[in-house]
């Protein structure tokens, strides 16, 4: 098994190679090489149809790859050592609708081998212990959102995998679900969060993935998936500083916007540039690398992927 | 397992349809299996253009020393059919309502996941057969009472024997409803299809002129020709003889049901491990 240096082992809570799906001839995940650390909220972002769900399902041992392999908590996925260590909501939230919320925890509780305590623990974590003797067939939708990640979270789960836990709500249900993830992925506790809303991934993320197409075409932190190429720099006089910017070492190109001169130079030759131009005698006031929307960052990342 | 098993239970004892199933066992082995049989063959309500010569017989199959192949025979037709829903229920409806990739990510394997739902329904199938056995019981120490007739009571080795053929008989329907929900993920077309099997097409296949030699070979093969041997082998053959049945062996019904009973739930537990949970 190909592993990076210092980035394998139990630091590592989900490790992929070469992960892929296929249905009916069409690779629905192809080639997956994903690497999730312990302890961090990382988020698998992509459009709708881009695989996140097929990929969960495999981390999960709902289906089984193609080809490839993946290793979640040290086990191959769906052994019941790495299921015991691990709390899923996969796709909408299904419960038994005959049964109260409780109840419904409660035969959870029986697979997993825990006792009431943890249903209680975990109804209180999700806010639901005041309606958790109603049916859930009288649930909202938000409602049954929640019984979902109380259902992932009564292992006390090392690994916490939720999957579009904010569809379908509202947006003050999606505001408290994404409130209710920062406080359940705080601490040593490792979530894995699937989403084509880059707001969601914003808020609660500190690294993410980008998948399109069935494909992971970035991985990283927020901030590095932001950062565009080139600087943005301000200077005076500007006519000169655009002349002196064009010939230095490595400038791909310049453009002037709003009295900013944006320069397309590989950070190595960022240094190069400014002491061009202040050997020119040009005042630099302000000189940083550029900054992407992470909207733009992913329309940018999922077109190249495309 | 055990866990499964217990949360198999509470999925099922807090289920309205399982306990509208299980009543509709009791009413259908009282009101037919008694009721019916005692009012209008045994005491000719209904009219003086009813008149069954063999009533003296069929009032001895009412009785208490009886009531252990009453049952069965009981269970062995309309319970054939509600044991068939209630195992397509139990595995279809975690297609229908998608619980079946919450159950999936918990803690046991798929095999676990599966013995713990069979041995779950196995509980409860043998307390419906007991049930159904205790009101047989009393609706025949009734019967008995209103004729005037013995209350004596079978021998506990056919008391037992009875509870292990009922119990395997609702068991092998379940098992069936269970493999026809795993085969197509969901609960209509396997009760559909499954009542369409245990209504029609045996009786369909019995009922044609075929060659004795083929007819013995289906009897030898089909459920509900062997559930009806088994019952049949649990019936005073004194009581039985001349209203028709033709005991085929308790034995081999026994062995041709427990048959299909491993055959079912090993080939449905096959498909739930093998196949994805999309």
């Amino acid at each position: 098994m190909h592993r990076h240096e210092g980035e394998s082992g139990p630091a590592m809570v989900v490790e992929t190679h070469g992960l892929t799906k296929r249905y009916d001839g069409i690779d629905a995940v192809a080639d997956l090489d994903l690497r999730v650390r312990r302890g961090e909220v990382y988020g698998l972002l992509g459009p709708n149809g881009a695989g996140k769900t097929t990929t969960l399902r495999m981390l999960l041992g709902l289906v089984r790859p193609t080809r490839g392999s993946a290793i979640v908590l040290g086990r191959e996925p769906g052994e019941p050592e790495s299921l015991r260590r691990l709390g899923a909501l996969v796709e909408e939230p299904a419960h038994y609708p005959y049964l109260s919320g409780r109840d419904n925890l409660r035969v959870l509780a029986r697979y997993v081998g825990c006792g009431d305590a943890a249903v209680d623990e975990a109804l209180a974590a999700v806010e639901l212990a005041e309606r958790a003797d109603d049916k859930v067939k009288a649930y909202s939708l938000g409602m049954r959102q929640r019984l979902g990640v109380a259902a992932a979270l009564l292992k006390d789960p090392e690994l916490l995998i939720l999957d579009e836990p904010t569809n379908g709500l509202d947006p003050k249900g999606m505001l408290e679900m994404r409130q209710l993830i920062r406080r359940v992925g705080q601490g040593e506790r490792t979530v894995i969060l699937s989403s084509h809303l880059m707001v969601e991934v914003e808020e609660v993320c500190d690294r993410v993935g980008i998948i399109s197409r069935g494909r992971l075409v970035a991985d990283g932190p927020l901030a590095e998936l932001r950062a565009g190429r080139g600087v943005v720099v301000a200077a005076d006089p500007p006519d000169a500083a655009r002349h002196v910017a064009a010939g230095a070492r490595g400038v791909r190109s310049v453009e002037e916007r709003d009295g900013l001169l944006h320069v397309d130079v590989a950070a190595e030759d960022v240094a190069a540039l400014n002491a061009a131009l202040v050997h020119a005698g040009i005042a630099v006031t302000e000189l940083r690398p550029v900054r992407r929307s992470l909207e733009s960052a992913f329309l940018e990342l999922t077109a190249e992927g495309g | 397992m055990g866990g499964a098993m217990r949360a198999e239970i509470l999925k099922l004892r807090r289920r309205p349809a399982f306990w509208i199933l299980a009543s509709l066992v009791l009413v259908t082995l009282v009101l037919f299996g008694y009721l019916f049989t005692w009012l209008f063959i045994v005491r000719g309500v209904g009219g003086e253009d009813v008149q069954v010569a063999d009533a003296d017989q069929f009032l001895r199959l009412l009785l208490p020393a009886e009531f252990v192949g009453a049952t069965v025979s009981s269970l062995s037709g309309l319970g054939a059919a509600l044991a068939l829903i209630l195992g397509a229920l139990a595995v279809g409806s975690e297609y229908g309502w998608r619980t079946v990739k919450t159950i999936a990510v918990q803690r046991p394997s798929r095999l676990g996941l599966a013995a713990g739902k069979v041995a779950g329904i196995a509980v409860l199938v043998l307390a419906i057969a007991l049930a159904a056995l205790l009101l047989a019981l009393l609706a025949s120490l009734a019967v008995a009472a209103a004729e005037g007739e013995s209350l004596a009571l079978p021998g506990a080795g056919r008391v037992l024997a009875g509870i292990g053929a009922a119990w395997l008989l609702l068991m092998v329907w379940t098992a069936v409803g269970m493999l026809l929900a795993a085969l197509f993920r969901g609960t209509g077309l396997a009760i559909g299809l499954g009542l369409v099997y245990v209504l029609l097409v045996e009786q369909i296949l019995l009922a044609l002129p075929l060659p004795e030699r083929i007819a013995d070979v289906l009897a030898a093969v089909m459920i509900g020709a062997n559930g009806t041997a088994l019952a049949e082998g649990l019936a005073d053959a004194s009581t039985t003889q001349g209203l028709g049945f033709d005991p085929v062996g308790a034995g081999q019904a026994t062995l041709v049901l427990l048959a299909y009973l491993v055959g079912s739930l090993a080939l449905a537990a096959l498909l739930f491990r093998r196949r994805d949970i999309a």
